[in-house]
């Protein structure tokens, strides 16, 4: 599902040469690392949001690295689920319109019911219809998780999902995450420094 | 959808939008206000000249002259002699002559004496009732009938001027026969009889008028004269009156060919004591006067478009500093960066349309508000709902191309927004 080979990326400051990453179907992948690791720039750049210098990154069997901007930001849109650490919305659109502009966007037929089900999945469907502004932090990290399975991505990618919640909230995210990817048999990545996660999911990667 | 989201975002800042509505939808509306005025004004004033070639009465200022026997909106520059004045309407350039006598009249509305010329002129016709036979007896304009509450068999006391309020005419009452067709022009607000009418009113109102100016004098007379002798010079005066000084108001005149228009207002001006002045020219200089009125007005609402777009810049920007995040989000669900260029276009010319459309609707409610002092102040009616072609659809255009403009900074910032950067700081 998720691959990678010799990925490098530099900032004018720094740079980065990451290990090589394979996440099957199925599979959870964390990714650790401390603070100026990179961690998020390999997230970005597995999702296609910034460009290796150099190596390739396969997902379901495409090189992403070899697509052009508009074709790069629809199979994005397609392929990969986003969850980032701070939840944000559409604030002008209700949570179920956020949820329904995720297929909108890659030009997928939007399917309401789907958007429900998720909800009612995630506990939060009495939501649905609130603008994102008057939900909790907890209900807002679910509703972008239930974002993030809308177009049943072949991956997800979680930027530090949890470090926002607490231990109860953090079990749950984590439970759920691992449950939707079950579900749509999705690779998950979750990009993470909590220790807590780690006593969760046993296949890492270490960023050094 | 994208329609729906650029709607809702302009909504989650009620504020700023509201400002922003307000201000074009104010700048929209005057430049139509002033748009439809100016039309409604120049249709008006030019078709009523139509047909008119020149004007001939008393000298004064043209343009009264004008504004009086064409418009009766002024007063009368005086009168002239029908002697005098008939040597013009023979003259072979003329084609037609249409004498009027007035001067009266009824609640603020002109009553004209005149012939059957002038009703043609303007193509009315009787609609109810039949047209004056006799003295005294007179038709009026389809719009006043409405107003005044005048059919036929009505009757009515005249009064001296135009004002309303002035000296009533209490010896003789007119009868209306009856009411003339809505004709769109200036003779629907005109109350119109035979010139002997008129003659008759005032055949014993200038007589008494006379003996008061020249009081002292005539008093000096008199005391010379035994009463049958009196009798005898008021008799003299009176068959004086009726054959020499039969007086005229103004006549409107076609003529024949364009030589008549460059000779005769020439010659007459030079060679009478009356004034000759041809609409077209006094009309185009009434525009004139007014339009820089109009142009002064017209700029200051170009510079509040203008502002408004600033407004329309300020608010998009500051709104998509905030939303910097949300858009970066929707490039990772999978919007291109034209899609984004799109939304916020979007937001700016949703902004300018209903600028748009709320100012038309403004600028005819206005007009609607005003249309009934228009028509008692100036016996012009000035409602129209059409568009104002090609006046209105310029400013349609040009509202859009400052709602283009004033977005089009933000939008080239959405499309160079680093996602990646955005993200990781948000």
């Amino acid at each position: 599902m998720l691959q990678t080979n010799n990925i490098q990326f530099s900032y004018p400051a720094v740079q980065f040469r990451f290990p090589d990453i394979q996440c099957k179907a199925g599979d959870i992948l964390l990714i650790t690392g401390s603070s100026g690791k990179g961690k998020t720039t390999l997230l970005h750049l597995l999702a296609g949001l910034l460009k290796p210098q150099s190596g390739h990154i396969y997902i379901d069997g495409t090189d992403i690295t070899a697509l052009h901007a508009g074709s790069l930001d629809k199979f994005r849109g397609q392929k990969t689920g986003i969850i980032f650490q701070q939840s944000h919305f559409v604030a002008s659109l209700s949570v179920i319109e956020n949820l329904l502009l995720a297929p909108y966007l890659t030009g997928i037929k939007t399917n309401k019911e789907r958007a429900k089900e998720l909800l009612t999945q995630l506990n939060i469907a009495e939501q649905a219809n609130k603008k994102p502004s008057r939900l909790s932090q907890g209900q807002l990290q679910r509703a972008s998780i239930a974002r993030a399975l809308m177009n049943n991505p072949a991956v997800i990618l979680a930027d530090e999902p949890t470090s926002s919640l607490d231990d109860e909230n953090c079990h749950k995210v984590a439970t759920l995450l691992q449950e939707q990817a079950a579900i749509t048999n999705a690779a998950l990545v979750i990009v993470t420094h909590d220790q807590r996660l780690k006593q969760l999911f046993h296949q890492k990667i270490e960023l050094l | 959808m994208m329609l729906k989201l650029a709607w809702k975002n302009l909504l989650y800042k009620p504020l700023s939008t509201l400002l922003c509505w307000i201000l074009l939808a104010v700048s929209v509306g005057i430049i139509s206000l002033l748009i439809l005025l100016q039309n409604q004004f120049e249709n008006q004033f030019s078709r009523t000249i139509s047909g008119i070639d020149m004007v001939m009465g008393a000298k004064g200022s043209p343009l009264q002259l004008i504004l009086s026997a064409v418009y009766h909106v002024d007063a009368p520059t005086g009168n002239i002699k029908l002697e005098e004045a008939e040597k013009w309407m023979k003259h072979p350039f003329v084609e037609k002559a249409i004498p009027l006598a007035y001067g009266d009249s009824y609640k603020g509305y002109s009553i004209i004496g005149t012939t059957k010329d002038y009703l043609d002129q303007y193509g009315a016709v009787v609609a109810t009732g039949s047209l004056y036979k006799n003295n005294f007896e007179v038709v009026v304009g389809s719009a006043l009938a409405g107003k005044l509450q005048l059919k036929t068999g009505s009757t009515f006391y005249g009064t001296h001027g135009q004002d309303e309020h002035g000296e009533e005419h209490r010896e003789k009452a007119y009868t209306v026969t009856g009411v003339l067709n809505p004709t769109g022009s200036v003779v629907d607000n005109l109350i119109i009889g035979n010139i002997e009418s008129v003659w008759k009113i005032h055949e014993h109102h200038h007589e008494g008028e006379a003996h008061h100016a020249a009081n002292g004098h005539q008093h000096d007379a008199e005391k010379h004269h035994e009463a049958g002798e009196h009798h005898h010079h008021d008799e003299e005066h009176e068959t004086a009156h009726s054959e020499a000084e039969k007086e005229l108001t103004a006549v409107l005149l076609k003529f024949r060919n364009p030589m008549g228009l460059v000779q005769l207002p020439r010659i007459i001006n030079q060679q009478t004591n009356m004034m000759a002045a041809v609409p077209a020219i006094e009309v185009n200089r009434l525009f004139t006067l007014f339009g820089v009125g109009i142009d002064t007005l017209k700029n200051i609402a170009w510079g509040i478009m203008l502002l408004s777009g600033l407004s329309v810049f300020v608010a998009l920007f500051n709104s998509l500093k905030e939303r910097k995040y949300e858009l970066a989000l929707m490039r990772t669900m999978g919007a291109g960066q034209g899609k984004l260029v799109w939304l916020v276009l979007m937001e700016g010319l949703l902004l300018s349309m209903a600028g748009i459309i709320t100012g038309l609707l403004l600028s005819r409610s206005a007009l609607w508000l005003v249309a009934g002092r228009f028509e008692k102040d100036y016996h012009l009616s000035v409602q129209s709902w059409a568009l104002q072609l090609p006046a209105e659809i310029y400013l349609c255009l040009l509202a859009v191309l400052i709602g283009l403009i004033a977005s089009l900074t933000p939008a080239i910032k959405a499309w160079f927004i680093n996602i990646s950067k955005t993200l990781a700081n948000g």
